[in-house]
């Protein structure tokens, strides 16, 4: 019984002292209101901005928060593509000298370490008695993409564009894409992946590729990033030779960042063609034959 | 079943049969030793791959599968020989075979794990297996991979099981002096065999439907391998021809390791005294 006592009291002084907890809490919550959020700006500096409307507005400058226009879309977002476009790509063979500039601005976008290119430049030798030629080779994004089929997990998809992406938060490294792709367009994260440099590569969408994963494949976009925002892929822009047009096959025109051309009347005119067609992947990307080059083949 | 077991030559023979089970020989010791040292090993490499990234193994964009998937084909076609040896075998009537169905079951079971396991060590994310379940494709060949493996694993080991019960019950009897918790498994796994005609009955019935049951799911497992590689674009794996050229050859593949295997068993064992 005394035992029982003595509890209950116990029990009592400490709902009394909680609650003096509680009120004295609440207390100071009014006594102090957030601090910070009624704090005066002692430097009242202010920046002009305009708004769309038109109008110009005076706001704090430490109001001001600077946002990126394109955030990276979501994973499901990226499955979807961007509507109404058919993206394809011509590579001109008369015109490379393998300067690797394209190379070097896809390592940078992507963020790669220089054993791993998207982007391969071959020397190619049709016959001993022809002179070779340089062949630059990316992912194609065919319309009927063999790596797609035999994905277990579906990680790598097919847009209404024309791009196959890559979800490397969903793929478990099984590397059977890598088996069906008949143009071993695809790498793989077989080490640790390079660190990350820049801010831009930190948050991950299956548009960007960056940051990679270990253990899983990775490949050439078309920079699904850049398009979005109705600039060129890198590479394109990155050529000094103009060997690389991109373009929409529904526009019916390619550019390598110089000239525009009509697509149909570029592949008619100079018999383009595509690599390994007869496999019936539909590659995206066209090839020009390296005929009337304008200088001599060298290493 | 209990009378029989009484009389005093039987007693005998049940004490030759259960003495293996207790002793064991010099050279299993050291074979065991041998092969926990080669696990040892196998676990160590395992963690290193899981720390630095399957660069490791040395294989390369163009050669990507390399020796882990030619060491699944293998598991995979060696499966085989459990259900060749007590099922096709068995159903032909050909009653040489009975005494090595155990041996081909052991190593029906055991094979048809490594190839599971070597599976995972393969994969560049073991730590997304699941998503295999969660985001399953069932178009992609390797789905059905892992559908028929786990399939065929489920039946091999109730083949090898069944006709095991009616010795685990005489080990469940007979062994005394093991521990407590031997005892134990003994009673769980033998199922509370007694030997009873209706037990003996539907042991029978059974196992005669597994034995018919596995042969479709092991023309499966390497008819879905094979064609597995013929859905790429590999010069050589690119054929229908594939599943056809494959199975004999495993087949044969089978059969000669059954033979090594017994071979290795009759120079280990003791049972030959008997």
């Amino acid at each position: 019984m005394k035992m029982q006592n003595k509890r209950n009291k116990s029990r009592r002084k400490f709902l009394q002292s909680s609650g003096i907890i509680g009120v004295s809490t609440l207390l100071g919550v009014q006594a102090f209101p957030l601090s910070s959020c009624s704090k005066k700006t002692e430097s009242s500096q202010t920046i002009k901005v305009l708004t769309p409307e038109g109008k110009l507005m005076e706001v704090e400058a430490d109001q001001l928060q600077e946002i990126h226009h394109h955030k990276p879309v979501s994973n499901k977002e990226s499955r979807k593509g961007i509507p109404g476009k058919k993206f394809v790509m011509v590579v001109d063979l008369a015109k490379c000298k393998n300067a690797r500039e394209c190379v070097k601005a896809c390592e940078a976008h992507h963020n790669l370490p220089p054993d791993r290119p998207f982007i391969k430049v071959l020397k190619i030798q049709d016959n001993p008695h022809s002179s070779p030629y340089w062949m630059p080779k990316k992912c194609f994004q065919c319309d009927n993409p063999p790596c797609v089929k035999v994905c277990p997990v579906g990680a790598t998809f097919k847009r209404s564009d024309g791009i196959v992406l890559i979800d490397n938060q969903l793929c478990i490294g099984c590397r059977f894409c890598m088996a069906a792709c008949p143009y071993s367009a695809r790498v793989f994260n077989w080490g640790k992946p390079k660190p990350i440099g820049n801010s831009k590569h930190a948050h991950y969408s299956p548009e960007t590729s960056t940051p990679s994963q270990v253990g899983t494949v990775e490949k050439c976009d078309f920079c699904p990033d850049h398009l979005r925002e109705g600039k060129l892929p890198p590479c394109i822009t990155a050529c000094p030779n103009g060997v690389l047009y991109f373009g929409d096959a529904n526009e019916d025109a390619v550019t390598n960042g110089v000239d525009t051309v009509r697509l149909s009347k570029l592949l008619k005119d100079k018999a383009g063609y595509r690599y390994l067609e007869e496999l019936g992947t539909e590659p995206n990307v066209y090839y020009l034959p390296p005929v009337d080059r304008l200088f001599p083949f060298k290493e | 079943m209990e009378s029989i077991l009484k009389t005093k030559e039987n007693q005998q023979i049940l004490n030759d049969l259960t003495t293996p089970v207790l002793k064991s020989g010099r050279n299993f010791k050291f074979l065991m030793l041998v092969l926990s040292i080669v696990i040892a090993l196998g676990i160590f490499a395992y963690y290193k791959q899981l720390k630095h990234g399957l660069i490791v193994t040395a294989m390369r964009d163009y050669t990507s599968w390399g020796i882990y998937i030619s060491n699944f084909v293998f598991f995979v076609a060696v499966s085989l020989v459990g259900s060749l040896i007590s099922s096709i075998l068995k159903l032909a009537n050909a009653k040489w075979s009975y005494p090595l169905t155990r041996i081909a079951e052991m190593v029906a079971v055991a094979s048809i794990i490594c190839a599971s396991i070597i599976i995972i060590v393969d994969m560049g994310r073991p730590d997304r297996f699941f998503h295999v379940i969660t985001h399953g494709r069932i178009q992609s060949p390797i789905i059905w991979d892992v559908i028929v493996i786990i399939t065929y694993l489920v039946i091999s080991i109730l083949l090898l099981l069944l006709p095991l019960l009616p010795d685990l019950a005489i080990c469940r009897d007979q062994l005394n002096g093991i521990p407590q918790w031997k005892k134990r498994l003994y009673k769980a796994i033998s199922l509370n065999w007694k030997g009873s005609p209706i037990q003996q009955k539907r042991l029978h019935r059974a196992s005669s439907i597994l034995e018919i049951m596995v042969i479709p799911v092991a023309f499966a497992i390497h008819t879905i391998t094979s064609w597995l590689f013929a859905t790429t674009w590999r010069p050589g794996w690119d054929s229908t021809n594939l599943g056809p050229i494959l199975f004999p050859g495993l087949l044969c593949l089978e059969q000669q390791l059954l033979l090594l295997q017994c071979t290795l068993f009759e120079g280990i064992s003791t049972f030959r005294t008997i």
